[in-house]
């Protein structure tokens, strides 16, 4: 179980430049697509998504912010879901008004597979329905991408707890998949 | 079912179990009723929560959202783009170039599987086989050339992601000066996440005195390092 985790791998060089760097617009744009779904599912509303994340950078491009190079998604995750919060507005959209699937076409690539994209756009539609813990944790994980390691840091829980969230999470997401249309 | 058994079943969904863990976790599986099922419906999850890696702008129509904010953030989204486009523009290195062949489509079949090796090369350095120890199948291959170097790239896809193998010809490359170096079983990597490109790692490492690029997206960094440094019991040569 722990080998997906361990840490043997000796780390080198760790110091200086190459352990931290500056948080640019350039790599902040790379992150935007990600971010504005992660956005989407935790208030309901890509124009609000979009607001959101543009908030964010704005946030953190308002003064210097050095993070570890691998560790800029789950910083601006992080920064993201600070912001979401302060935002009373899209929390109460959240709560009245999620998308309907038929509203969810962009969520998908337009390349992906009819069935794919469907699947997309329920799966999104359902995250709506799930605990503000299991959310959080499918958003950081399969969303984002955040590795377990990294999601449990973001979210201040344990790798053991984001695995056994993560499990419920799509477990209840998988079931709305299969809900005859 | 216990927390325990949840979690086992999520890193198995995800391939992020390899080795002894994986065969002791696929064991386990046995005991779980419904185990496999329970696994697939996991892996549609993830699958369907992946699907949209583009966003298509918004539609041009006037929104009725208030204006100021959005003005100033679409000015700031329009500089990052300029920013974006200058970062991708300037001189990218061979190494870097050569990572970004992650985004590109193979253009021809895998090569077969030959022990732990598999039947394709660059001036002698084989690819690696991790089918049956890590469940990672060579998928397609291609081959290209860049800054003067030919290179071959081999795409290995796991439960839904994909990696990408290159190997440069000729003397080995500078390596990336930003990166952090890692060693693993004696392998000495330059390991960096490339934002422009979805987040993908890349380990840049040598075997044999060539450059050799692994880049994709993986759920633990920790997987890209065990098949970068995997030696399969000596024939694929550091």
């Amino acid at each position: 179980m722990a080998g997906a985790h361990d840490e043997s791998a000796a780390v080198l060089n760790m110091t200086g430049p190459a352990e931290r760097h500056r948080l640019e617009p350039a790599s902040l744009a790379g992150h935007r697509p990600r971010l504005i779904r992660a956005a989407y599912a935790m208030c309901g509303s890509r124009e609000d998504a979009e607001d959101l994340v543009q908030e964010t950078f704005e946030r953190v491009l308002r003064r210097p912010r050095f993070v570890q190079r691998d560790r800029d998604m789950a910083y601006l995750l992080r920064v993201l879901r600070h912001t979401c919060g302060s935002h009373a507005r899209a929390a109460e959209r959240r709560r009245t008004a999620p998308s309907p699937p038929e509203d969810l076409e962009w969520l998908a690539d337009a390349r992906a597979e009819p069935d794919l994209a469907m699947d997309a756009r329920l799966a999104y539609a359902a995250m709506a329905e799930l605990s503000e813990p299991l959310r959080a944790t499918i958003v950081a994980v399969d969303v984002v991408g955040l590795s377990y390691k990294e999601a449990a840091r973001s979210l201040r829980t344990r790798v053991g707890t984001i695995m056994s969230r993560l499990y419920r999470a799509r477990e209840q997401v998988a079931a709305a998949l299969e809900v005859p249309s | 079912m216990t927390r325990r058994d949840q979690a086992m079943l999520v890193q198995l969904a995800d391939g992020a179990l390899t080795g002894a863990d994986r065969r002791r976790a696929e064991a386990r599986l046995q005991a779980i009723p419904d185990g496999e099922r329970l696994i697939e419906r996991q892996r549609r999850v993830t699958r369907a929560l992946r699907a949209g890696h583009e966003l298509p702008p918004l539609p041009s129509p006037a929104s009725p959202r208030p204006a100021p904010r959005l003005l100033a953030a679409g000015a700031l989204a329009g500089v990052l783009v300029l920013l974006l486009a200058l970062a991708t523009l300037g001189g990218d290195s061979t190494t870097e170039r050569a990572a970004n062949l992650a985004q590109q489509p193979a253009t021809g079949p895998a090569p077969e599987a030959s022990g732990q090796l598999l039947r394709a090369e660059v001036e002698g350095v084989p690819f690696p086989d991790w089918g049956p120890e890590f469940g990672w199948h060579a998928t397609g291959m291609r081959r290209d050339e860049i800054g003067g170097r030919s290179t071959a790239t081999v795409f290995y896809e796991h439960e839904g992601h994909r990696l990408a193998y290159t190997i440069v010809s000729g003397p080995a490359l500078p390596r990336p000066e930003d990166a952090r170096v890692i060693e693993r079983d004696g392998l000495r990597m330059s390991v960096y996440r490339d934002p422009a490109h979805g987040g993908h790692d890349v380990a840049v490492f040598e075997r044999d005195g060539h450059t050799c690029v692994i880049a994709g997206h993986v759920l633990e960094l920790n997987t890209l390092l065990k098949l970068a440094a995997w030696t399969g019991g000596g024939n694929v040569r550091s």
